[in-house]
């Protein structure tokens, strides 16, 4: 009788998924993901609880709980956000962290619903309604992601805006094209030629490499692979994708940074409210935007006083401790790169940024001076 | 028969192959964290062919462990902005200072030089690092 049981469950035990494993103590592997020193420990633990879904739900909630929510560690939600794991739970906790503001990883949040979507037919209209409420989030992952869910759905409006970030097309068009789903290919073959910098941050390559690696993933075999001379690699990948998808594709022009001597820049990242990038010349030109768009000029006066107050900025060294969110500072007269977790930056720093606010108002940049009020209420000291 | 023209070359062809043995290779996170990556994979030729190859190669320097204050080991990753999520152990090259060595870690693009050592690193079963690197320097 016990080897008959023993005969039947066997095979029924060795079908199911670690993940369902009653013994896994969920606790322990989320203090793993969380804490442990070795990084791919951490990584190794994170895709052990994205596969366990459901199972896995509640000691995350409770590790958040006791640590709070930004405590979890990007490797758990980007594990989950990335797993096939579906169900109401891993719905649910997605949701709830996508409607998080105030959650470091949101971004992600929306990536793991993107994803799963098309699997959730009784949810729609509820994801339909989040995604096109964020399709325009002033972070641009966050609306990235909304509009790939847009497109995974097939509703809403997940069209382009010409205030979009640069980053975001290319982005699109790689989780489109992993995720099987016809898209534009030409703004992928235009991120092979994006050399572009922000403040010594070669975004440029950054957005090259994600979008080729998207492309190899794809074309498998028939990616020309490694060709010395820039031009003639996005030719023969051009050509390549041509071929698979039968799209006309343009050659693009390499694009480096525009020939002006910016001099300094502050970087501001936030999940919550959006990055900040704001270059600047010796005689106070100003650059918007990661690609340098041109912000007008401030006053002469006013821009030689700040000069001079920002000279003398008791600033010498990055404090605190960078989660997500930072504040990056950089300029060459006196030369200094720093960098400033959220509640961290002193207050001289503070004061200066507010000036600096005040000068943009005053000279009718009012959207500027409105997001480095924003970045100063996150970095300030408290 | 003594041929002073001889050793000159000889002594110069050796020269060469000296400084040239020590000049560092190029390398990027273009090669190194261009493709996807899973566990036993066989790497990309480009990649195996740096293994034991004195690189200098840019990133960001990022700690392996939450913390505060001078580290003698850290991470060198290829996207400071975290807008691909985690890097996976291929968008990171783990670097080790030389013993009693101890730095801050810089917020910007550094460049780092040393030997790379490619190829998994496992514990308790578990791949815990790909890319290696003793680092010299840190620039």
């Amino acid at each position: 009788m016990l080897l008959s049981v023993l005969a039947i469950s066997a095979p029924m035990l060795a079908l199911l998924p670690p993940a369902q494993d009653p013994a896994t103590d969920w606790h322990k592997v989320v203090n793993k993901a969380a804490t442990s020193r070795r990084y791919g420990l951490r990584l190794a633990a994170a895709k052990k609880i994205a596969k366990a879904g459901a199972a896995a739900i509640p000691a995350v909630d409770a590790y958040a709980e006791r640590n709070g929510r930004n405590a979890l560690p990007l490797a758990i939600v980007d594990a989950i956000s990335k797993a096939e794991t579906v169900g109401p739970a891993v719905f649910d906790q997605l949701i709830d962290w996508a409607e998080d503001r105030d959650f470091y990883w949101r971004p992600y949040a929306f990536l793991g619903l993107a994803r799963r979507a098309p699997l959730a037919e009784a949810r729609k209209a509820e994801l339909t309604e989040l995604f096109t409420a964020h399709r325009d989030d002033p972070a641009w992952l966050v609306a990235t992601h909304s509009r790939f869910g847009l497109v995974m759905l097939g509703a809403g409006d997940p069209s382009p805006r010409p205030d979009d970030d640069p980053r975001l097309a290319a982005r699109l068009a790689q989780l489109l094209l992993r995720a099987g789903k016809p898209t534009d290919l030409q703004p992928l073959v235009d991120a092979l030629a994006n050399e572009r910098t922000f403040l010594g941050m070669p975004w440029g390559q950054q957005e090259a490499r994600e979008s080729n690696k998207a492309i190899r993933a794809v074309l498998g075999d028939d990616h020309p692979g490694r060709i010395e001379d820039k031009n003639a690699a996005i030719a023969a990948v051009r050509a390549a994708l041509t071929k698979r998808f039968g799209q006309e594709l343009k050659q693009p022009t390499i694009v480096r940074d525009a020939a002006i001597e910016l001099v300094g820049g502050i970087e501001s990242l936030s999940c919550k409210s959006g990055d900040l990038f704001l270059q600047w010349t010796a005689d106070g030109q100003l650059y918007a935007g990661i690609d340098a768009r041109p912000a007008g000029q401030l006053p002469t006066a006013a821009w030689q006083e700040l000069s001079k107050q920002r000279t003398e900025l008791p600033i010498d060294k990055s404090l605190g401790m960078v989660i997500c969110d930072a504040l990056r500072l950089k300029w060459s007269d006196p030369a200094l790169e720093v960098r400033f977790a959220p509640s961290s930056l002193p207050e001289p720093g503070t004061v200066w940024f507010e000036r600096l606010a005040n000068a943009l108002a005053t000279a009718d940049k009012k959207d500027l001076a409105a997001a480095i009020r924003e970045s100063v209420e996150q970095f300030g000291l408290r | 028969m003594f041929r002073p023209m001889a050793l000159l070359r000889v002594t110069t062809c050796l020269l060469f192959t000296l400084f040239a043995a020590d000049e560092p290779v190029k390398a990027s996170f273009t090669e190194l964290a261009g493709f996807d990556y899973s566990e036993g994979m066989t790497l990309p030729k480009e990649v195996t062919d740096l293994d034991e190859k004195v690189v200098k190669i840019n990133g960001f320097m990022q700690r392996e462990a939450p913390g505060v204050g001078p580290v003698n080991a850290f991470m060198l990753i290829s996207d400071a902005c975290g807008c691909e999520g985690m890097p996976m152990l291929n968008e990171i090259v783990f670097c080790m200072l030389p013993d009693g060595v101890t730095m801050d870690i810089k917020p910007g693009i550094v460049e780092v030089t040393g030997k790379i050592y490619i190829g998994e690193e496992k514990e308790d079963g578990t791949v815990i690092m790909l890319y290696q690197m003793d680092a010299d320097t840190v620039k």
